[in-house]
């Protein structure tokens, strides 16, 4: 800052109450037409020295002092109603007027934490089994891919192409055919009692007919599942030629009544 | 009310009877004291209704927190002390909030009666380019302007409220008026 706008400022309440000598006010107020500065700074406390204090106060408009009482005391009133709501909330939980009321929160917090232990431990519980399901789902999706592949045998792949295949082929032999029903799930159903009726009284007896012997007598005592089929199974020569008679017809009445292949595979 | 009823010199006893529980003398010093507190709240604002809002809003925390007035003092510069307080808060928030600079008549620093429309125009353009203009300062700046050039509080007994040196509060009152008055040319505000 200059010198003459520091002089300028120092003397600005002096200069504006009047109490300079007159050739000094000259010098003062010739810097201020020179320099926009101290100009506004002049300008800025006319403004704001403009207003008389008694002139403001006896111009303070009477109705709204005469609605100040009135104004405070509902203020108040509503100050004090919202303080006397927060106070009874904290009062009524205050431990001397409710003796009860610590030992009922203890016992709260520890039934909370206790449940919450609890709902823990269960959640991990319901993880730990879906875990497990899920590893279930995958191997199984696992093993349906494998079978689905035709160099595994694809005994699932297409199912209906695959009996029609086999009646094609005119060849399975029993050991052929226990590798496909091992591959499957144990529980796999593979025909339920009716079905197996139906194809027993469809299949003539005799050599040929060791598959729909052995599936018409489980057949007779219900629904017959992948894994009693294999161990049906396991007493005859894997080498064993089921004739390609037999297993078209075997196909055939599995694509009729199964155009997906059997149920649950 | 009379504008000498500010004069009365009972006021501390009054405090001291509301301090001690008795409503109506509380209610007496609302009714003396509010033209005081509105006339000072129109310095910062310039308008009535905004006025009497924040001189309600100083006399309901003057209910709530009477317990804090030492009766041992006087209770005036307390209560304008609080006032302030209110005062300069709603100024900070005003600042804040632009809209509210340009949509009402803005701090009351020119005679509010009879004033001719352009005048009242220019002078809630320069109230509100005080408003920003005030942003700029310290908060000791702050505080000794609105004391000293709002209020016109007396420069000695400005320094004694503040605790300040008078040498100090007279470089801090200069420094924030050539601030202010930078900030208002910037703005192309005429003062």
């Amino acid at each position: 800052m200059k010198d003459a706008c520091r002089a300028f400022t120092e003397k600005l309440d002096a200069l504006l109450a009047g109490s300079l000598p007159e050739a000094e006010t000259g010098a003062l107020r010739a810097h201020a037409a020179a320099c926009p500065d101290c100009a506004a700074l002049l300008a800025l406390q006319r403004r704001l020295a403009g207003v008389d204090a008694a002139a403001l106060e006896a111009a303070v408009p009477e109705i709204l002092l005469d609605g100040m009482w009135p104004r405070v005391s509902e203020a108040i009133l509503d100050a004090d109603a919202r303080q006397r709501s927060a106070r009874a909330a904290w009062n009524w939980l205050a431990p001397a007027r409710r003796p009860w009321l610590v030992p009922a929160l203890a016992a709260a917090a520890i039934v909370l934490a206790l449940a919450t232990g609890f709902l823990a431990a269960e959640l991990r519980r319901v993880e730990d089994g879906q875990r497990l399901l899920a590893r279930e789902l995958s191997r199984q999706e696992r093993a349906l891919a494998a079978l689905q592949q035709p160099a595994a045998g694809g005994l699932l792949a297409a199912p209906t192409a695959r009996w029609q295949a086999a009646g094609a082929d005119g060849a399975l032999s029993v050991g052929a055919l226990r590798a496909r029903l091992a591959a499957l799930p144990p529980g796999t159903v593979l025909l339920d009692a009716a079905e197996a009726d139906r194809l027993r009284r469809a299949l003539p007896a005799g050599p040929g007919a060791l598959l729909p012997a052995a599936l018409g007598g489980r057949a007779a005592e219900g629904s017959l599942r992948a894994g009693e089929a294999l161990r049906l199974l396991g007493s005859l020569d894997p080498d064993t030629e089921i004739p390609p008679e037999r297993v078209a017809a075997l196909a055939e009445r599995l694509r009729g009544r199964h155009p997906a292949g059997p149920r649950g595979w | 009310m009379n504008p000498t009823d500010r004069e009365m010199p009972d006021h501390d006893a009054l405090a001291r009877a509301f301090r001690a529980g008795d409503a109506g003398a509380f209610r007496r010093l609302v009714e003396s004291q509010s033209r005081t507190l509105m006339a000072t709240a129109w310095r910062y604002t310039a308008d009535w209704e905004t006025a009497r809002d924040l001189t309600q809003a100083t006399w309901v925390k003057v209910w709530e927190r009477a317990d804090r007035w030492d009766p041992g003092r006087p209770f005036r510069p307390w209560l304008l002390a609080v006032h302030r307080n209110t005062c300069l808060s709603w100024l900070r928030r005003a600042a804040r909030r632009r809209e509210e600079l340009t949509a009402t008549p803005g701090a009351g620093l020119a005679a509010p009666a009879g004033e001719h429309p352009e005048a009242a125009l220019g002078r809630r353009e320069f109230a509100a380019g005080l408003r920003q203009a005030i942003r700029r300062l310290s908060r000791r700046q702050l505080a000794v302007f609105t004391l000293v050039d709002l209020e016109q509080t007396d420069q000695r007994e400005a320094a004694g409220r503040l605790n300040m040196a008078a040498g100090t509060l007279r470089a801090t009152l200069h420094a924030a008026r050539r601030k202010l008055a930078g900030q208002l040319r910037k703005l192309e505000v005429e003062p």
